[in-house]
């Protein structure tokens, strides 16, 4: 089912769920007001729909957590593991004029009030700190992210993080590369962001900026507030 | 191995393990206790920063884990949709 949506007889809810989950993972910029028709057509209420979104958009962040160090899979499942294709190709993302100015549904995270207060910790945390990562580094990321999520709101706000050094343009290639294509990356990337003096300790925190990062930018193009 | 250094439960300082200890105390199905019994690997994933544990697990996972809105099997179909198609096995 996962495998081959087309293929799926579902019912109703569960393909809109599906179809959900893949526009806030692949193509976030082009969800628009319809999407959120279709699934309130399929019998989702919105808070389903909202619960929908967020979820998809959190284990985006978890994915690339996983990806970006290799993480073994450690529990047990009945089902076959799938493969990983290394060489597939990113979606295309369209030039900048066509980036969606705004949040493409009338759902506010705030609806969910637990995860709003949750999500605004994490942010306050992985953005709002010297260490190890600069408050300018940390800005880096979320530019790039941002960029390669076509999440115009934050890259305007983010303007004066483009990349101005060697070391920035490193770190902005890296999340970049993270965001688009989290199944390419080796350990020779990590190597990049090594060379520029970062430990460990230095490495989760690129990776978790620029994971985070991948979740606000979703969130942000089809959530409002 | 991962390509950074990952803390399991034998290891843990005095934070960490109490960390660990309270993210085994949250409801969770058995499917994703690892045999090892050690911590959940996406969970150690982040042992360099405990801190942060809390804040993804304890706070954002755990949120999203509450509530009717979705049924346990629909929220494991967003999941796994999501990781399939990020061509991710987590």
């Amino acid at each position: 089912m996962v495998d081959r949506p087309e293929d799926a007889r579902l019912a109703s809810p569960e393909s809109a769920l599906l179809a959900l989950a893949t526009a806030v993972t692949e193509r976030p910029w082009e969800v628009t007001t319809a999407d959120h028709a279709r699934a309130r057509a399929s019998g989702l209420a919105d808070g389903a729909i909202l619960h929908a979104v967020t979820l998809s958009a959190f284990f985006n962040y978890l994915n690339r957590v996983a990806d970006a160090i290799d993480l073994e899979y450690d529990y047990e499942s009945p089902l076959p593991r799938p493969d990983k294709d290394r060489r597939r190709e990113p979606v295309p993302r369209p030039p900048r004029a066509l980036w969606p100015p705004g949040p493409a549904f009338a759902l506010t995270l705030s609806d969910r009030t637990a995860t709003a207060e949750a999500f605004a910790r994490w942010q306050a945390y992985v953005l709002d700190r010297d260490a190890p990562l600069s408050r300018r580094d940390r800005a880096v990321l979320v530019r790039a992210v941002a960029a390669s999520c076509c999440d115009a709101r934050t890259v305007e706000e983010r303007a004066d993080a483009s990349p101005a050094s060697p070391r920035e343009r490193v770190l902005a290639a890296y999340a970049t590369e993270l965001t688009v294509a989290p199944w390419r990356l080796d350990v020779g990337r990590l190597g990049t962001l090594r060379a520029l003096g970062l430990d460990d300790r230095g490495l989760l925190d690129v990776i978790s900026v620029s994971s985070f990062q991948n979740t606000a930018s979703r969130l942000r193009l089809v959530l409002s507030g | 191995m991962a390509w950074i250094r990952l803390i399991g439960r034998r290891d843990a300082d005095r934070a960490l393990a109490a960390v660990y200890e309270k993210m085994a105390l949250r409801p969770m199905p058995a499917v994703y206790q690892p045999p090892s019994g050690d911590a959940p690997g996406i969970i150690r994933a982040h042992s360099l920063d405990p801190s942060l544990i809390g804040l993804v697990f304890g706070g954002m996972s755990a949120s999203l884990a509450a509530g009717d809105t979705l049924a346990w099997a629909q929220r494991e179909l967003v999941n796994a949709s999501t990781s399939r198609l990020n061509q991710c096995l987590y």
